[in-house]
C-alpha cells in the first residue's frame, strides 16, 4: 500500500489532534525512517499503516497483536515472550535471525528475543511488506515494522489506563508528556501487567502461562530551528511461565499439558538512543546512535512430559551498539538521493546447560549404548553413577557489521524511476566450549565406576558480503498509483547453538564406547562436527507490482502481487531420531507468490469498514534433508491465507456522554502446515473480537472480548525426543478498560 | 628393551664374522615400540570360517621387555555383534632363528574395561618376523587366526 495514501486514510478516519500532528510532524522534523523512505520507496512499497486510535481499537500494542491485521503478516502466539516467530509472504524464522526487522523510534531491535514487549503510547506502526534490505540491511528480507511513539513536543498531557480481563489479567499504564518552553519536551511513562494464565499443567494442577512484567520509557526532545535532538531510554522486564505444549498421542489425540520440571522465562532489556536530525534547505542529515542490553534466562522442561528426561537453562547477555547516518539530498524537484551508512557491534555471551535426568540418561543415552552390547551380553549393561548430569555449553559470539547504501530517484511527470544499492558486510565468530563429566561402568568387567569427560571446544567464524540492489518505477496520478519493484533480500547466516547438546551427547557416546573398546554400527546421522554449528545466509529476489485507487477520500483500495525466489531458505528442523536439539538448515530453494489486497471504506460519516486479505503460495523447489525429498511441499509455519475484517460505528450522543463506539473485528489465518512433509496442518480459522467504548470527555470506559466464539485452533507444532507436541490457541477472553487522558 | 632389537638370523652375524663378505644382514625386527599389523582375521563361527580383511592388531612390548600385549582392534566374532578391542596381556616369547615365537595358554583377555573371562585365550601360537605376523588362538570357543604384514606409514 502506498504510504502516502495510508496517511490520507488515517486522517480521514480520525480527526484527533494526534493524527493531524502526523502530517505536521513530517514538515517540521522528520524521523530517520521517514527520511529513508521518502523518495524512492515512498510510493513503491507495500505498506500497512496503523495510527494510534486504530491501534487502540484493534488492541494492537505489540507484534503478536498485529498478526493478520496486515495481509500475509502472521505472528503465532505460542511459547513465551522470547518466541516471536514472524512470518510474512511465506518467509519467516522460528529461531535465530528474524525475517522481519523491528525499529522502535528509529532504533533497531536486532535480537528476536527482545521483539515481544508492550510498546507504550504507540503513535503509529508502519509495516513495510517485502524485502527492505536495500534500506534496512540484514534480516529485513520479509519486511520491516517501524514503530513510533508519542513525542512530548507534539503531545502534552497525562494518559492513564487500567484494564482487567480474563485470567485475572491486569494492565496498568501511566504516562506524562510535558513541554518546557518552545523547544524542550520530556515524557515519562510506565506500565505493569499481570496474568494468572489460562493453561493448566495437569502434572501439578498449576497454571502455566502466568506473567508479571513492567517497563517504562523516558524521552527527552529538543527542537530549535533546523536541529532536533532526541534521547529515548526504555526498560522492560518480564517474569513468566509459558509453553503450554500438549503431547499428541499415538492415535493423534491431543493430550493435556503434563510435564514435571518447572519452566519459566525472565528478561531484562534496556536501551538508550540518541537521534540527531538537521534539516537543511535541500538536504537533511540524521544520525541515530543506540545501545541496547538484553539479559534473559529460559528454564525449560525440554521433553514436556511427566518423565525426568532433560531440562535446558539458556541464559544470554548481549550488548549491542548501532550507529546509522542518513543524508537526504534533494537538489531539484526532479531528483533526490539518499546516502546512508550503518554499523553495529553485538557481543553475546550465552550459557545453555542441558541437564540429563534419570529417565533421559536411561532412554536417550544408555538405551542406545546398551542396545548393541546386550545382544552379546544380555545380563550386563553400562551404568552411570549419576542420577543427573549437565552437558554444559558456553558461547561467546561477537558479531559486527558495516554497510553503505545509496538510493536515487528521478521524477518525469507522473512517472518516477528509482534505483538503490546497499553494500553490506557482516562477520560473526562463535567460541564454544561444551563439556560433560560422568562416571560409568560396565557391569560385566568393571567393579568400580570410571570417570569419563567429553569436550567439544572450538571456534567458528563466518563472514558475509552482500550487494543488495533495488529498482522501481512508479506512476502517480491523482486517484491512482501504481508501482513495480525488483529487489534483493538478505538474511544473515549464523550458528546452531541449540544443536550443541546433541553434538556433545554423540561425542560422549563415542568417547564412552572408545574407552570401552566397543564400536557400534552408526545408526543415524551424526552431528559430531563443528560444521553442524553453522548455516548459510538466505537470499531472495522479490518481484512486485502494486496499485492503489482512491476515487474519493472515503474509499481506498490497494492491491499488490509478488513473486519471491528464495535461495538457501533457513528452516528449523529437528534431527532424526531421539535427538534433543534443533537446528537451522538451508532449505535449498523455495518460491513464493501471492496477492495482497486492502480496502478502507467510510460509507457513512460514522461508519468505518476495513478488509485486508493476503494469499501466499510458498513451496519448496528443492529441499532434500538427506532423508526425504520435500520438493513441491508447502513451506511450513507460514499461513496460506490471512484475512482481517473490521468495522467501527460511532454515535455522537451529548456533552456528558461524548461518544459511543462499537468495534468488531474478525481475523483469520490458515491453512498452516506444521512440517516439511505437510502431514500435519491447521486449517483456516478465524477469531472474532469486539468492543464497546463510552467516551465521557476525558474518560473512556470500554468492554472488550477476543475469540468470542471460542474457536479452538492450534498455534504451534513441533517434535522433541521423537514425540510430537502442539499448543492450542487462547480461548475466549473478556475484559474491561478505563482510560483517562488529561 | 634392547632384547627386542632382534637381529634376524642372529646366527648369521657369526657367519659375517666368518668372513662371508657376500652375506647381507637380515632386516631388524624392531620391537621397542608398539607395532601395528594389517591383515585378515579369520574366526570360525558355527563351523564356518569368517574372514575379515583389513583388520588391525597391535603388538605392544611391556615395560620390562619380557612380554608382549596383543591388541585385536575392532574384532567381531559374529556379524551382529559390535566390534571390540580385545587385549591379550603378558604373552611370553622366545627368539628362534631371528623370529619371535609366541606361545601362551589360559590368559584372560582385557575387554570392555576389564578382565573378560568369556573370551579366555587358549592355544595361542604365533610367529613375528620383521615384516609379518602369523597367529592362531582360541577366544573362548572361537577359533581365531590372524595373518598380516607390518603397517607402514606410507
Amino acid at each position: 500500500m502506498p504510504i502516502s495514501s495510508s496517511v490520507v486514510s488515517s486522517v480521514a478516519t480520525d480527526t484527533t489532534h494526534l493524527e493531524v500532528v502526523e502530517d505536521e510532524f513530517v514538515e517540521v522534523v522528520a524521523t530517520m525512517s521517514q527520511i529513508k523512505q521518502q523518495g524512492l520507496f515512498e510510493n513503491s512499497v507495500a505498506a500497512t499503516n496503523i495510527f494510534m486510535q486504530d491501534a487502540e481499537r484493534e488492541k494492537i500494542d505489540d507484534m503478536r497483536s498485529m498478526s493478520s491485521y496486515a495481509p500475509n503478516f502472521f505472528v503465532p502466539d505460542y511459547g513465551s515472550r522470547m518466541t516471536s516467530s514472524i512470518y510474512m509472504r511465506g518467509m519467516g524464522a522460528r529461531i535465530d535471525q528474524p525475517a522481519v526487522g523491528l525499529y522502535i523510534d528509529d532504533v533497531p531491535v536486532l535480537n528476536k528475543n527482545a521483539f515481544d514487549f508492550d510498546v507504550l503510547d504507540i503513535r503509529s506502526i508502519k509495516l513495510l511488506r517485502g524485502p527492505q534490505s536495500t534500506l534496512y540491511g540484514r534480516n529485513t528480507m520479509a519486511g520491516v515494522m517501524d514503530v513510533r511513539t508519542l513525542s512530548p513536543i507534539f503531545y502534552t498531557g497525562t494518559r492513564l489506563a487500567a484494564e482487567y480481563a480474563t485470567a485475572n489479567s491486569v494492565k496498568v499504564n501511566a504516562s506524562h508528556y510535558q513541554r518546557f518552553g518552545e523547544h524542550f519536551g520530556l515524557s515519562l511513562g510506565g506500565y505493569y501487567r499481570h496474568t494468572d494464565g489460562m493453561f493448566t499443567n495437569d502434572y501439578d494442577g498449576e497454571l502455566l502461562d502466568w506473567e508479571n512484567g513492567g517497563g517504562g520509557r523516558a524521552k527527552l526532545e529538543w527542537h530549535k530551528d533546523a536541529l532536533s535532538l532526541t534521547n529515548t531510554f526504555s526498560v522492560d522486564a518480564v517474569n513468566q511461565g509459558g509453553w503450554p505444549y500438549r503431547l499428541i498421542g499415538e492415535d493423534g489425540e491431543k493430550l493435556t499439558t503434563n510435564y514435571n520440571d518447572p519452566s519459566n522465562y525472565t528478561r531484562l532489556s534496556l536501551s538508550d538512543a540518541v537521534r540527531v536530525v538537521y534539516m537543511g534547505e535541500n538536504y537533511a542529515l540524521t544520525s541515530v546512535t543506540s545501545w541496547s542490553y538484553l539479559d534473559d534466562c529460559m528454564t525449560l522442561d525440554q521433553d514436556f512430559t511427566p518423565r525426568s528426561m532433560f531440562t535446558l537453562q539458556q541464559a544470554q547477555r548481549e550488548h549491542t551498539l548501532t550507529e546509522e547516518v542518513v543524508v537526504k539530498y534533494d537538489p531539484t524537484q526532479r531528483y533526490s538521493a539518499r546516502f546512508g551508512a550503518f554499523g553495529f557491534y553485538k557481543q553475546l555471551n550465552m550459557s545453555a546447560p542441558v541437564r540429563f535426568k534419570r529417565d533421559g540418561i536411561d532412554d536417550l543415552i544408555l538405551a542406545n549404548a546398551n542396545k548393541g552390547i546386550q545382544m552379546m551380553f544380555p545380563d550386563h549393561a553400562i551404568l552411570f553413577e549419576e542420577d543427573e548430569f549437565d552437558i554444559s555449553s558456553d558461547f561467546r559470539n561477537p558479531t559486527w557489521g558495516a554497510a553503505l547504501y545509496h538510493t536515487s530517484e528521478v521524477k518525469l511527470g507522473r512517472w518516477s524511476f528509482g534505483a538503490g544499492v546497499r553494500f553490506d558486510y557482516e562477520s560473526s565468530t562463535l567460541n564454544y566450549n561444551s563439556n560433560a563429566l560422568i562416571h560409568y561402568r560396565f557391569t560385566m568387567t568393571m567393579p568400580r565406576f570410571k570417570e569419563l569427560k567429553s569436550t567439544f571446544v572450538g571456534k567458528n567464524r563466518k563472514s558475509f558480503f552482500e550487494v543488495l540492489p533495488r529498482v522501481s518505477v512508479n506512476y502517480n496520478a491523482p486517484q491512482f498509483n501504481a508501482y513495480a519493484t525488483v529487489s534483493k533480500g538478505y538474511k544473515a547466516g549464523g550458528f546452531n547453538t541449540q544443536i550443541f547438546s546433541d553434538i556433545l551427547q554423540n561425542r560422549m557416546m563415542n568417547d564412552l564406547m572408545a574407552d570401552l573398546g566397543v564400536y557400534l554400527d552408526q545408526t543415524g546421522p551424526s552431528y559430531d562436527t563443528a560444521e553442524a554449528t553453522g548455516y548459510k545466509p538466505e537470499h531472495s529476489w522479490n518481484y512486485e507490482v502494486g496499485a492503489s485507487y482512491t476515487p474519493t477520500p472515503k474509499f481506498v483500495a490497494e492491491l499488490s502481487l509478488f513473486y519471491i525466489d528464495c535461495r538457501d531458505q533457513q528452516l528449523t528442523v529437528f534431527p532424526a531420531g531421539k535427538s534433543t536439539g534443533r537446528m537451522m538448515t538451508n532449505a535449498g530453494r523455495t518460491r513464493s507468490y501471492g496477492v495482497e489486497a486492502t480496502i478502507d471504506w467510510w460509507p457513512m460519516k460514522n461508519l468505518d469498514l476495513r478488509a485486508a486479505y493476503g494469499y501466499t503460495n510458498a513451496r519448496f523447489l528443492k529441499y532434500n534433508d538427506g532423508n526425504n525429498d520435500y520438493r513441491g511441499r508447502y513451506v511450513p509455519y507460514a499461513p496460506q491465507h490471512t484475512l482481517s475484517l473490521s468495522g467501527d460505528y460511532t454515535w455522537h450522543i451529548n456533552r456528558t456522554l461524548d461518544r459511543v463506539r462499537l468495534h468488531a473485528d474478525w481475523r483469520g489465518a490458515g491453512r498452516i502446515y506444521w512440517d516439511e512433509a505437510n502431514r500435519y496442518s491447521q486449517p483456516f480459522y478465524g477469531l472474532l473480537g469486539a468492543s464497546v467504548a463510552l467516551d465521557f470527555n476525558r474518560l473512556t470506559v470500554e468492554v472488550w472480548g477476543r475469540n468470542l466464539t471460542g474457536t479452538e485452533y492450534d498455534t504451534f507444532y513441533f517434535v522433541s525426543v521423537g514425540n510430537a507436541f502442539m499448543q492450542s490457541g487462547r480461548p475466549r477472553q473478556l475484559g474491561a478498560k478505563l482510560s483517562f487522558d488529561f | 628393551m634392547k632384547i627386542f632389537k632382534i637381529f634376524a638370523l642372529a646366527a648369521m652375524m657369526f657367519g659375517m664374522v666368518a668372513c662371508d663378505n657376500t652375506t647381507t644382514p637380515e632386516e631388524v625386527v624392531d620391537m621397542d615400540a608398539p607395532t601395528a599389523y594389517v591383515g585378515t582375521v579369520s574366526v570360525v563361527v558355527a563351523g564356518q570360517t569368517v574372514p575379515t580383511p583389513d583388520s588391525l592388531i597391535e603388538i605392544v612390548p611391556s615395560q620390562d621387555g619380557k612380554s608382549f600385549s596383543i591388541v585385536f582392534k575392532k574384532i567381531k566374532f559374529v556379524p551382529a555383534m559390535p566390534a571390540l578391542d580385545i587385549t591379550i596381556p603378558t604373552v611370553n616369547f622366545t627368539v628362534t632363528d631371528g623370529a619371535i615365537n609366541l606361545v601362551a595358554d589360559g590368559i584372560i583377555p582385557l575387554c570392555m574395561g576389564g578382565e573378560f573371562p568369556n573370551y579366555i585365550v587358549t592355544a595361542l601360537k604365533g610367529t613375528i618376523t620383521a615384516t609379518s605376523i602369523d597367529l592362531s588362538l582360541k577366544f573362548g570357543d572361537f577359533e581365531t587366526s590372524f595373518k598380516g604384514t607390518v603397517q607402514t606409514n606410507a
